[in-house]
């Protein structure tokens, strides 16, 4: 492992090695991102398995299209890109993208200081694994990829309109269910404390 | 845009969040990639040599098909070949007009038809077996179209015949013997392939013998003269088919044609069988249209 990362010192060399097929290039962009594109995977799909499953198809197809990588952005935002087009292939050929418009518009966020919320990276994969698929992956692909709303519309064969109120959707039960995880953690912190003494 | 708060909560916590997959992923990784390279890499890229066997596959299947186009040209250049021994093919038939006399004249055509057919055992017995039994029920369904084929490109050649005079048979007055004789000289001729014909008598060589001794006999009684002619034919034929097979002559002419060639002086192309500048001025003809 040592040795294979003395190999590849840049990125670019990383690349050029990629394209030229070397399997121990592969072996090492494997070794490197495959922890963190994983994690890209399972905040689409709450199923790890599944999640692995798409992540292999996404690295097959950086190791296809690493020719159209042309050195232009990061090389590690260019592979999000390709897992989170893989996730969404997923849940549309597994028709899990289910979009509920007809649920009551959610009512509107109480300010809420997340400065305070001491929830783990963990804590917060639970939670958004817990959202319907619809809200789950708009905020994702808002929130934390930077997707606009027409882009949304476009990928998911969607409104604007109602990619904004899923965000909305999202935001609100998000919020709602960090406070509850807050709340569990403070009790059973206190709980805890008290048990000690 | 200032983000909101949620989202940039969430954005910060989770950007680097890892979650280590399975150790066989990558084994999984590595065995879908091979099995898709193996379906995407098609079998030229198996190697050079499936690619030269392609290349050859279609240089071959080129080579028949133009031979194929080359047939009429290369049948009249038999036709005027076969003259110098007509009778070599009129021993099998001769043979089976003489031994089923109770059959009809189209059962005599039918079974000349079979001959520039493909020289197969099947085939060899098959017309062994007619020859033997008279019976014409069992196989009368089979050869329907073959006869009429048979009837239809003898006729023709016979015709062809009666305009060249060059032939003694044309002014003896047609018997019921003497007609699928006719036939049976121009059939083969009409029908072309000249190989078939000598792989076809080997077998019945002395069967073919003794039916042409027979067909002497019977023919002695009405003509002298058309039996020596056809006593030199059969001889002739008893020679060429001993001494030189069809194939051999062939070669031989082509081979001198192409010494002649070589040698600077005047070239036969029918010797050779086709000529190259009818064939160019047909491509060339082909290219215009």
């Amino acid at each position: 492992m040592v040795k294979i990362l003395q190999l590849f010192t840049s990125e670019a060399q990383l690349v050029k090695s990629l394209q030229k097929g070397d399997t121990k290039a592969q072996r090492h962009l494997y070794e490197k991102y495959s922890a963190r594109l994983l994690a890209v995977c399972v905040r689409y799909i709450n199923d790890k398995m599944e999640a692995e499953d798409v992540m292999i198809e996404g690295f097959m197809r950086i190791f296809e299209k690493i020719d159209q990588f042309k050195g232009e952005g990061s090389f590690e935002g260019w592979m999000r890109r390709l897992m989170t087009n893989e996730a969404l292939m997923y849940l549309r050929t597994k028709r899990h993208i289910e979009i509920d418009i007809d649920a009551p518009e959610a009512q509107q966020l109480s300010n809420y200081d997340w400065a305070d919320a001491n929830l783990e990276a963990d804590d917060l994969m639970a939670i958004i694994g817990k959202l319907p698929t619809g809200y789950r992956t708009v905020f994702n692909l808002y929130a934390i990829e930077g997707f606009s709303h027409a882009e949304i519309a476009e990928q998911l064969g969607i409104t604007e309109s109602t990619s904004k109120s899923q965000l909305h959707r999202a935001r609100a039960l998000l919020q709602e269910m960090v406070k509850e995880a807050e709340n569990l953690s403070r009790t059973t912190t206190e709980v805890v404390n008290r048990l000690k003494k | 845009m200032k983000k909101h708060p949620t989202d940039k909560f969430f954005a910060e916590k989770l950007k680097e969040v890892e979650i280590k997959p399975r150790p066989e992923a990558w084994d999984k990784l590595q065995m879908r990639m091979q099995t898709k390279q193996r379906r995407i890499g098609g079998w030229w890229q198996q190697g050079p040599w499936l690619a030269a066997a392609g290349v050859s596959l279609v240089l071959v299947a080129g080579w028949v098909i133009w031979s194929l186009n080359q047939s009429p040209d290369l049948t009249v250049a038999h036709k005027e070949t076969n003259k110098s021994m007509p009778p070599q093919k009129q021993t099998i038939p001769l043979g089976e007009s003489n031994k089923i006399p109770s059959s009809t004249d189209t059962d005599a055509i039918a079974a000349l038809a079979e001959i520039p057919k493909e020289p197969t055992d099947k085939e060899v017995e098959k017309r062994n077996i007619r020859s033997s039994v008279p019976q014409k029920d069992a196989r009368q369904s089979e050869p329907t179209i073959l006869e009429s084929l048979a009837l239809q490109s003898s006729q023709e050649v016979a015709v062809n015949e009666n305009k060249t005079p060059e032939r003694e048979n044309v002014n003896i007055a047609p018997t019921k013997v003497e007609q699928p004789q006719l036939i049976a000289q121009n059939s083969p001729t009409s029908n072309q392939p000249v190989t078939k014909t000598v792989v076809l008598q080997l077998p019945e060589l002395k069967q073919s013998l003794v039916a042409s001794a027979q067909v002497e006999s019977n023919v002695e009684k009405q003509s002298a003269d058309n039996v020596e002619k056809q006593k030199s034919d059969n001889e002739d034929f008893g020679e060429n088919l001993l001494n030189k097979p069809r194939k051999s002559t062939r070669m031989t002419k082509v081979w001198q044609q192409l010494k002649n060639a070589k040698n600077g002086e005047k070239v036969d192309w029918e010797e050779v069988g086709f000529n190259p500048n009818k064939v160019l001025a047909k491509a060339t003809g082909k290219n215009e249209n």
